[in-house]
């Protein structure tokens, strides 16, 4: 089972960072090249990630969909705390790979601001479904395995 | 667009799918759409075909795939704050 630790300074503050990468994902490039094989597409960016267990999906900020220069390909309702009912998101088509070599093709994640948390991406309960995450706050680490 | 403006950039496929609605759960219930536009252009069993069809049809240009169902779970974020 693949794994990845980390360690930071302090656990409480900073959250469980990890650095991934998004690309555009393997369907739209096999696709985009099958009818223009000189057709551009955005290298894969890293990005830095928090693992949020509050999060039912994955999400990614802004720069990260305009840098990768991806479209919506879907809508879903989402609810959070300062929602007061439902708001229809715009969704994306990424591939994303963790430090363990662990890869998923064809993620969809939502595009929402993260705020001034230099955090590019949440990490949410979508992609952890098959993930065992260790947290162990009082040496400042965590341990996700796939 | 984002989740901060509350819109989707795709509210021309929503209203086409709301217009679909009962149809589509008539003969597609469980399955995923793919629309343009106004354009229902089929229906797939799986999301990752819906979405290879899109790609294929309109490159890098947005589009809608959605299942089919007669409800729809919001995705719940207990940590962002939308809108303010």
């Amino acid at each position: 089972m693949p794994s990845f630790t980390g360690t930071v300074p302090n656990l409480v503050d900073v959250g469980p960072l990890i650095e991934i990468v998004v690309s555009p994902s393997r369907a739209f490039i096999e696709a985009l090249r099958a009818s223009d094989p000189g057709a551009i597409v955005a290298s894969p960016l890293r990005a830095t990630a928090m693992i949020d267990t509050g999060a039912s999906g994955t999400v990614v900020n802004p720069r990260v969909v305009s840098t990768l220069g991806v479209r919506p390909i879907g809508t879903v309702p989402i609810h959070t705390p300062s929602t007061t009912q439902p708001l229809d998101c715009d969704q994306f088509n990424v591939d994303i790979s963790f430090p363990n070599a662990v890869s998923f093709a064809n993620a969809i994640v939502i595009c929402a601001p993260l705020g001034m948390q230099n955090i590019d991406c949440l990490i949410g309960r979508d992609l952890l479904e098959n993930a065992v995450l260790t947290y162990i706050g009082y040496i400042n680490q965590f341990t996700i395995s796939f | 667009m984002t989740a901060n403006k509350g819109q989707s950039s795709l509210a021309a496929e929503l209203a086409t799918f709301a217009e679909h609605r009962d149809e589509l759960l008539g003969r597609a219930k469980g399955k995923f759409v793919l629309i343009k536009g106004t354009d229902v252009i089929d229906v797939f069993e799986d999301r990752t075909d819906a979405l290879v069809r899109g790609y294929r049809e309109f490159g890098n240009h947005p589009f809608l795939v959605k299942k089919v169902a007669e409800f729809e779970t919001p995705l719940n974020f207990t940590g962002l704050r939308i809108g303010e």
